[in-house]
């Protein structure tokens, strides 16, 4: 393997800087090499989907910007993260493409290329994880490729930084590829006359006509924003003749001419691999999907997910640091220095007070919260990275068919419990606005944040197994029945799944530990401010008598209904901020003794049934409208009280906790 | 036709029958009553392939929605092409190429298959 440079063209002359745009199937990398491209940290992971939005970034050694697109998997796009990147294509008028592709699907790979060799950009392929075609025993067909496509092909392992300089080199002077794709003749006289009517922009205008006759809803949408009705007018016209007179769907057709197309390259003397022999990942593969093996492999990787963030991270390192170094060293230490220089009572209350800006603030995000976050994504991208997420959608297609959605869902559903307001974002991998609306609720609903999650199982695994299976099932079966109901009230019929498996893998140290640095920093620097605003705003309203009025109007529902101590209503009204800084109050509460087992898991429940944060509802609002955004928040509130006292007289019922 | 409807009513005629194919319970009862198999095998489903076989995909049923025939041929798994069978619980995966694709069995049972050339 290696990278190497291809054969200066004839013609082929420097371009000029601009923007270069990264297109590709998803999960072959894109990130990955963006990164390298750049020094820009994204991040990446092995699941198709990991990036949902557009990120630009300028080069390291070449004079362009350079914008990570979503993956794709053939035009027209299906979903809206695959429209982010035709988007990308028509609006951001790139200087030249940078198609990403992976070595070992080069039939794949090509059905990509046709498409964008048709868009008349400056083409470069860089024929990514190498590495993995050549230990699959296929060689490196970038020479010939570049030989039949005209436009320079780099052959790149970008998770190891090889092929990168090359590749560089390489984009200096890509090329229009010299690929034509001929379609059936009501297609090529329907582009004829579009090709016409379209206005000047950054694609050929061919290929502009072309996701419009497939359907392409952002092609849709660039027309009717570039030409006056009665053009649009016209180009619904034709479109419909076209089918009419094709007799057939026209993106069908389209994309069978692109195939065919690919087969003849492929038959060119490039050929393609035959299905190659079982290796040893694609054993793990199976286990990890097997109907029966696959059971004990989840126990076991949630058994030892428990053990790394809440033992060790919620328990053996929030004891060294809240409990050892912030609670007998630096906290005690602060106070007494302030009690020595601050004069004025209230100003030492804001710092180092109950409600401090110190002691409640900055010793939750960092004494608390970050122990946790940080044990809990070493863990999440040890995960990611070994591509295990996608085959748990194999697994949980069945629970998720039954709330009337398909495994695809449990993307960003775990991905929630690193962050609910990123995984909100994710839920664009998803193919349709129902399932979208549903795992948006359902997130809002039940799905626990890192620092949360840390903090139940600090709490609640204290207690017992038990304690947190109740926890669990409380929490999966609300879940469950809001997704089953939801399902047969929100109109639209159920997606069937279809998903790529991407390879297993071993995750390579250094990036899984840059990723969760990068994870880290940026959780503190949303948590932080949020923490600190949260202290000061608590600090007020005690000041001014409030807090105590607030408190004794949520005391009914919290002593009376919850059956919980009258202190727990101030970390619910801290809950009301983020869930996991009530969380976190509910924690030092059950830390001073004054919670049993019973309502220990009754306070966790309830919080975890909050909505997640502000930040959450405000991703909501601008993913979904501020109308659904206030709805999901009317309805989980109550739900979570509701649930809370039941479970609470439940357990009594049942005499367990007391 | 609803999600959740078992029933197929003819357009013109308005005659309503009950769809085996959605109806659990009166699948069941078919089967019960059942005197004997069927005549024919129309074709073979990917969804029934045997596991670990490479099987050539013949083409899809014609119920198929044209969005879940693109995104099938976009993977690859498209008439005339070679894929392997790998499990078929608690979905069905196949590998095309050097890429693992999963599809459920509603899916699977309307991609038909042939024996490897």
């Amino acid at each position: 393997m290696g990278g190497h440079r291809q054969t200066p063209m004839a013609g082929e002359t420097p371009r000029k800087a601009g923007v270069v745009a990264l297109v590709g199937h998803p999960n072959v990398g894109k990130s990955t090499l963006f990164e390298a491209l750049t020094g820009h940290r994204v991040i990446a992971a092995n699941y198709p989907g990991t990036t949902v939005e557009i990120v630009r970034a300028f080069g390291r050694r070449l004079d362009d910007t350079f914008i990570d697109s979503p993956g794709i998997l053939s035009f027209p796009s299906r979903t809206e993260d695959e429209q982010a990147t035709v988007r990308v294509l028509l609006d951001s008028a790139p200087v030249g493409v940078l198609q990403v592709g992976d070595a070992k699907n080069l039939r794949r790979t090509l059905l990509v290329t046709v498409q964008l060799a048709e868009m008349g950009l400056p083409l470069t392929l860089a024929l990514n994880m190498a590495d993995e075609a050549e230990d699959r025993g296929m060689p490196d067909r970038a020479e010939e490729l570049s030989r039949l496509l005209g436009i320079p092909v780099v052959a790149t392992t970008a998770v190891r930084g090889e092929g990168i300089g090359t590749l560089e080199e390489a984009m200096r002077a890509p090329r229009t590829p010299s690929i034509r794709v001929g379609y059936p003749e009501p297609i090529e006289a329907a582009l004829r006359r579009l090709a016409e009517i379209l206005p000047d922009g950054s694609l050929s205008e061919r290929s502009v006509a072309l996701l419009f006759l497939a359907g392409d809803p952002v092609a849709d949408e660039w027309v009717r924003d570039h030409l006056d009705g009665r053009r649009v007018g016209e180009m619904v016209r034709l479109r419909k003749n076209a089918a009419e007179e094709l007799g057939s769907s026209l993106s069908s057709a389209i994309l069978a001419a692109r195939i065919a197309i690919v087969d003849s390259l492929l038959a060119d003397g490039i050929g393609t691999s035959v299905i190659g022999e079982q290796i040893r990942n694609r054993r793990i593969s199976r286990l990890t999907t097997h109907p029966v093996w696959g059971i004990p492999l989840l126990a076991a990787v949630l058994f030892g997910l428990y053990w790394f963030v809440g033992v060790f991270g919620a328990g053996t390192l929030v004891g060294w640091l809240e409990g050892a170094l912030f609670g007998e060293y630096i906290n005690p230490w602060l106070s007494a220095g302030l009690d020595r220089i601050v004069a004025l009572d209230w100003l030492r209350d804001l710092l180092v007070g109950e409600y401090g800006l110190w002691t409640m603030g900055m010793t939750y995000a960092l004494a608390l919260i970050l122990p946790i976050v940080a044990t809990f994504f070493f863990a999440f991208g040890l995960l990611e990275d070994s591509g295990y997420l996608p085959r748990l959608a194999v697994l949980t297609n069945r629970i998720f068919k039954a709330m009337g959605l398909n495994g695809t869902a449990v993307v960003p559903m775990v991905l929630g419990l690193g962050c609910v307001t990123m995984a909100t974002m994710t839920t664009r991998i998803l193919s349709s606005k129902r399932d979208r609306l549903l795992v948006i609720l359902l997130l809002a609903l039940g799905v626990p944040c890192s620092a949360q999650l840390g903090v139940v199982m600090g709490m609640v695994g204290g207690i017992s197994m038990t304690a947190l299976m109740i926890w669990g099932f409380v929490v999966a079966g609300v879940l469950v029945a809001v997704g089953w109901l939801a399902a047969r009230l929100v109109p639209g019929d159920r997606s069937v799944f279809v998903a790529e498996l991407p390879p297993m893998r071993r995750p390579p140290m250094r990036p899984l530990v840059l990723k969760t640095v990068a994870r880290v920093e940026w959780y503190l620097r949303e948590v932080l401010p949020l923490f600190l605003v949260g202290s000061v705003l608590l600090f007020a309203l005690d000041r001014l008598d409030a807090l105590q009025w607030l408190v004794g109007v949520a005391e009914p529902l919290v002593v009376d209904w919850l059956r919980l101590p009258a202190e727990a209503a101030t970390a619910f009204m801290m809950g009301f901020f983020r869930r996991d800084f009530g969380a976190t109050g509910l924690f030092l509460i059950a830390g001073a003794g004054l919670l049993t087992p019973l309502q220990i898991v009754v306070s966790m429940t309830t919080i975890t049934l909050f909505v997640p944060c502000v930040a959450s509802v405000l991703m909501i609002a601008k993913e979904r409208g501020a109308k659904t955004a206030a709805a999901v928040t009317a309805l989980v509130f109550p739900l979570a009280i509701l649930i809370g006292g039941l479970l609470s007289r439940a357990l009594e019922f049942v005499g367990w906790g007391a | 036709m609803h999600g959740a409807c078992t029933l197929a009513c003819c357009p013109e005629c308005g005659y309503t029958t009950v769809d085996i194919g959605r109806s659990r319970s009166a699948g069941l009862l078919a089967k019960l009553f059942s005197s004997r198999k069927p005549e024919t095998i129309v074709a073979a489903t990917l969804d029934v392939a045997a596991l670990g076989e490479d099987v050539a995909i013949a083409g899809f049923a014609e119920n198929m929605t044209t969005g879940h025939r693109e995104l099938l041929r976009a993977y690859g798994i498209e008439p005339g092409r070679m894929v392997r069978v790998g499990q078929h619980s608690p979905v069905t995966v196949v590998r095309v190429d050097e890429t693992e694709i999963a599809l459920e069995a509603d899916l699977a049972r309307l991609i038909f298959i042939g024996a490897a050339p």
